[in-house]
């Protein structure tokens, strides 16, 4: 692996940005072959959420953390080489509501509601939206003030809102995930949310447990079907979230973190099971990626390249996404601090880092 | 070190206030939004930590040395 202090990457290179619990690393991979590394990027602090806001030349979101001195979003608008910090935070809870930001769980460039649109999910659980590419952001209030939250109980990563879903032709209509709360919608642009959990199973043992979901996606042809990894389960839609049907069928445990779905092909979704529900290690200490080409009707584990056994690290579920090459590439990072990476969409792997802080985050941008 | 005008009797809020004038974003590092002083950043006047004294409301004199310390002890990571 090369190291550099700035990447300098062409047009159908791959840049991934893997933020860790002490930091941000960048890896240019020059027609996703040779891949060169930067960082670390904001040592110290750690990088739950990432993301790339659109142009040939992609402005890097981080959302890092200090654990004296707070949450932010920073960006770099040449890949690494300088990075911007508000002078004021710039993801904040209004005065006097008592809200008062922990972490950044997901950064989401919102295409559809404009290029230079970012949705922020957060601990305690909000939804923040900037329309200047990532510099400041607002509160969605109605769904803090929803009526809901004084039910809304942290699970073990906190009151985390992880998940955000935007209809790729309709905008207005949005999703989004917390842990542990459940998945609300809505249809008129965020003025309004409703749950959309029927199907979804609480936890089996634990009377009064809350729904706990973990990853949601789209499907890239369908945007009535989506997919999600949940605590207890691996769901579909069909039906825009008005009912969701197990698609564990086939996978070797029923918990994991992530839910990636193909960005060009419908139906194509990658997941990465662990054990339930305290262990929480791949099964067997063979981890393996699971991919299902049918929408969860069937799965395949692909596992060439990864630790055959005594395998037994985890990949969050900001941790696992895909490039938009075809065939798509498909990358995770572990909280051991392994990063993998796949050409071929699963089918094979090679390591790109081995000795990182455990990863909290990753996301792949191809530049134009 | 950074020497800031300080009046006696201000409050440890006004002078994160006079600092925050001389270097723009120490408040937000300092408080959280909802103006509490952050869960692992301690002030010290005078060698009192002023959660002890009085917390943002603690008053300071017109030479008082005061320290902003981020919590320093050992952790998950």
């Amino acid at each position: 692996m090369n190291s550099a202090t700035k990447l300098s990457p062409h047009a159908g290179d791959v840049v991934v940005t893997v933020g860790t619990a002490k930091g941000a690393f960048l890896f240019c991979g020059n027609q996703r072959h040779d891949f060169t590394m930067s960082g670390p990027h904001f040592l110290g602090l750690s990088v739950s959420a990432t993301a790339f806001v659109g142009g040939a030349k992609p402005r890097i979101l981080l959302g890092n953390k200090s654990e004296h001195w707070g949450a932010t979003v920073s960006w770099s608008d040449d890949f690494g080489a300088t990075w911007n910090e508000p002078a004021e935070g710039n993801i904040k809870f209004p005065v006097g509501s008592g809200g008062t930001l922990n972490s950044i769980w997901t950064l989401e460039a919102g295409t559809a509601l404009g290029p230079d649109a970012v949705l922020a999910g957060v601990d305690p659980a909000a939804l923040f939206r900037s329309d200047d590419r990532g510099e400041t952001f607002r509160v969605n209030e109605p769904l803090f003030n929803h009526p809901d939250r004084p039910r809304w109980n942290p699970g073990f990563g906190g009151l985390c809102l992880h998940s955000i879903v935007v209809h790729p032709q309709n905008p207005k209509r949005m999703y989004i995930g917390v842990s542990s709360a459940g998945l609300y919608r809505t249809d008129d642009g965020g003025e309004t949310w409703s749950t959309c959990v029927n199907g979804l199973r609480v936890h089996p043992d634990v009377p009064g447990a809350t729904l706990c979901p973990h990853k949601l996606r789209i499907d890239a042809e369908n945007p009535s079907r989506m997919y999600l990894q949940s605590h207890p389960g691996t769901y579909r839609t069909d039906n825009e979230g008005r009912s969701w049907i197990s698609i564990e069928g086939g996978l070797p445990s029923e918990f994991g973190f992530p839910m990636v779905a193909h960005p060009r092909r419908g139906g194509t979704i990658w997941t990465f099971p662990l054990t339930a529900d305290a262990f929480r290690v791949p099964p067997n200490g063979q981890p393996k990626v699971w991919r299902s080409r049918d929408g969860g009707a069937s799965w395949e584990p692909l596992n060439r390249g990864l630790p055959e056994s005594d395998g037994y690290f985890t990949v969050l579920r900001e941790a696992f996404c895909a490039d938009t090459l075809d065939p798509a590439g498909i990358y995770f990072g572990t909280r051991g601090g392994q990063v993998y990476a796949s050409n071929d969409e699963g089918e094979s792997w090679r390591m790109l880092a081995e000795f990182l802080p455990p990863v909290l985050c990753v996301k792949a941008a191809v530049i134009q | 070190m950074i020497d800031i005008s300080m009046a006696a009797g201000m409050t440890v809020a006004e002078a994160i206030e006079a600092l925050a004038r001389q270097h723009p974003g120490i408040r937000d590092r300092v408080l959280d939004e909802q103006g509490e002083l952050r869960r692992h950043v301690n002030i010290f006047v005078d060698g009192e930590n002023a959660r002890f004294i009085g917390g943002l409301a603690a008053r300071v004199k017109e030479d008082s040395e005061m320290w902003i310390h981020p919590a320093l002890s050992g952790g998950l990571n």
